[in-house]
């Protein structure tokens, strides 16, 4: 790792880039793992610094409204593993349109899901969105993606498509900075993805799509192209 | 090197100070079993941490009423996030403020707020830290560690190590870096990244 790299993976831990440079440094610990456990050592290193911040009791009742909102968001049924879909290997075709996700026309999605809203209980928590935003060169377009925090599904505004001996990968980073897989997108499927078990994701998260041999990333880790990825957001 | 092991070591091991590690063990015990879903584990991590995350979050938001919202939000992820916590990767307590530094900062670029200057006499440090030896109260991560992170700071020159520190604890960008002093954007970087790269020096040499 070049010195260059050593300094931006410290602007990183530090959060001293512009909204453009910072996300795609966030996304870089997807993708380069000597950057990730780079990154994870000057937080590390720099934690000592939080001394010079004094702690502050906060609010008697916030422990109760925190406590509040897990039992609220309890997952039902709490498997551990998780299979998106049962979809079988991809044959044939030079590419598979993977509608994984599903196939709202149109990017007007996030205006109708906010809508939606309103009609729920208020303590439904809001869907969280993202715009993905294509790899450099990957001649793509951006995709809208939307997560229902209740149903714990995501939709993608757009088509997916992945060479047929490939698949498509999705993945996230916290704001811990700690790359995780969420799963395959196989072919076939129709309708949301439902992400099962105690993976959750957060508003914090980048979420990115990458894509891999047939299985997924043997490393944990991307190991392909990343296609697209961007940051969720409460809509 | 075999003879060297039959050399006794220069201080007999009785004299050797422990590190202090219960604080990080008992916090370390809190947050594995908050990851299998007890709830009581929780309520006890909470009541080790809520302060010092508190203080993180009021400092960089600057607000009150966005601090306690960022707060909330951070236990939850910490909560859901706990069974993947690594505890090879982070201790438990660099993992938990870094999440809320993140989250506080991520609150800051999407509210676009101008630099403040904190909400007065809260979430401020009684003393420049960089000063003095450092406080008791972190012992969770390793004194030495932060021992040597404080010695290596002594090295960098004023601006850097104040660049460094302002941004570490008041979540500022390079942008509100070079504003807040009324220097150029490239001459703030500059500084910083010599800081940097003198500063990772320092921490990396074996003495």
């Amino acid at each position: 790792m070049n010195s260059d790299d050593q300094i931006l993976a410290a602007e990183l831990a530090l959060g001293l880039l512009d909204d453009a440079e910072h996300m795609a440094a966030r996304q870089r610990l997807l993708t380069d793992p000597d950057f990730a456990a780079e990154v994870a050592w000057w937080q590390d290193r720099f934690a000592g610094l939080a001394e010079g911040t004094a702690a502050v009791e906060p609010p008697s009742a916030l422990l109760a409204r925190i406590q509040a909102r897990l039992t609220q968001a309890a997952p039902a049924g709490a498997a551990r593993r998780w299979n998106w879909f049962t979809g079988g290997a991809l044959t044939g075709a030079l590419a598979a349109s993977l509608a994984a996700l599903l196939l709202m026309p149109d990017a007007k999605v996030i205006e109708r899901v906010r809508e939606r809203v309103v009609e729920i209980p208020v303590a439904a928590p809001a869907p969280l969105v993202a715009v993905l935003a294509p790899g450099e060169g990957t001649g793509r377009e951006p995709v809208a993606a939307v997560y229902d925090q209740q149903t714990r599904t995501l939709r993608l505004t757009a088509t997916i498509t992945v060479p047929a001996d490939r698949a498509a990968e999705l993945w996230s980073i916290g704001s811990d900075n700690v790359p995780r897989p969420l799963g395959l997108l196989t072919a076939g499927t129709r309708g949301a993805i439902r992400i099962e078990g105690d993976m959750v994701l957060q508003p914090d998260e980048t979420i990115a799509i990458s894509i891999e041999p047939v299985g997924g990333s043997p490393t944990g880790q991307p190991t392909g192209e990343v296609i697209a990825a961007g940051p969720l957001v409460t809509s | 090197m075999a003879a060297d092991s039959d050399e006794p070591a220069s201080s007999p091991i009785a004299s050797i100070t422990p590190p202090d590690t219960s604080g990080r063990d008992m916090l370390q015990g809190a947050l594995i079993a908050t990851g299998m879903q007890d709830q009581e584990a929780f309520q006890r991590l909470y009541e080790l941490t809520a302060a010092k995350l508190f203080g993180i979050c009021l400092r960089i938001c600057g607000e009150w009423q966005a601090a306690e919202d960022v707060l909330q939000e951070v236990y939850v992820i910490i909560w859901r996030r706990a069974p993947s916590f690594d505890a090879a990767r982070a201790s438990p307590v660099t993992w938990m403020a870094t999440i809320a530094r993140n989250r506080a900062i991520d609150w800051r670029r999407a509210n676009r707020r101008p630099v403040h200057d904190g909400i007065a006499g809260v979430g401020q440090p009684a003393h420049d830290p960089i000063d003095d030896a450092p406080a008791a109260d972190m012992a969770m991560i390793g004194q030495e560690q932060v021992q040597q992170l404080y010695d290596c700071l002594r090295v960098l020159t004023d601006k850097a190590r104040s660049a460094i520190r302002a941004a570490f604890l008041d979540g500022l960008t390079y942008s509100d870096l070079a504003r807040r002093e009324g220097v150029p954007l490239a001459t703030m970087k500059s500084t910083v990244r010599r800081g940097l790269l003198q500063l990772r020096k320092c921490l990396t040499d074996e003495l």
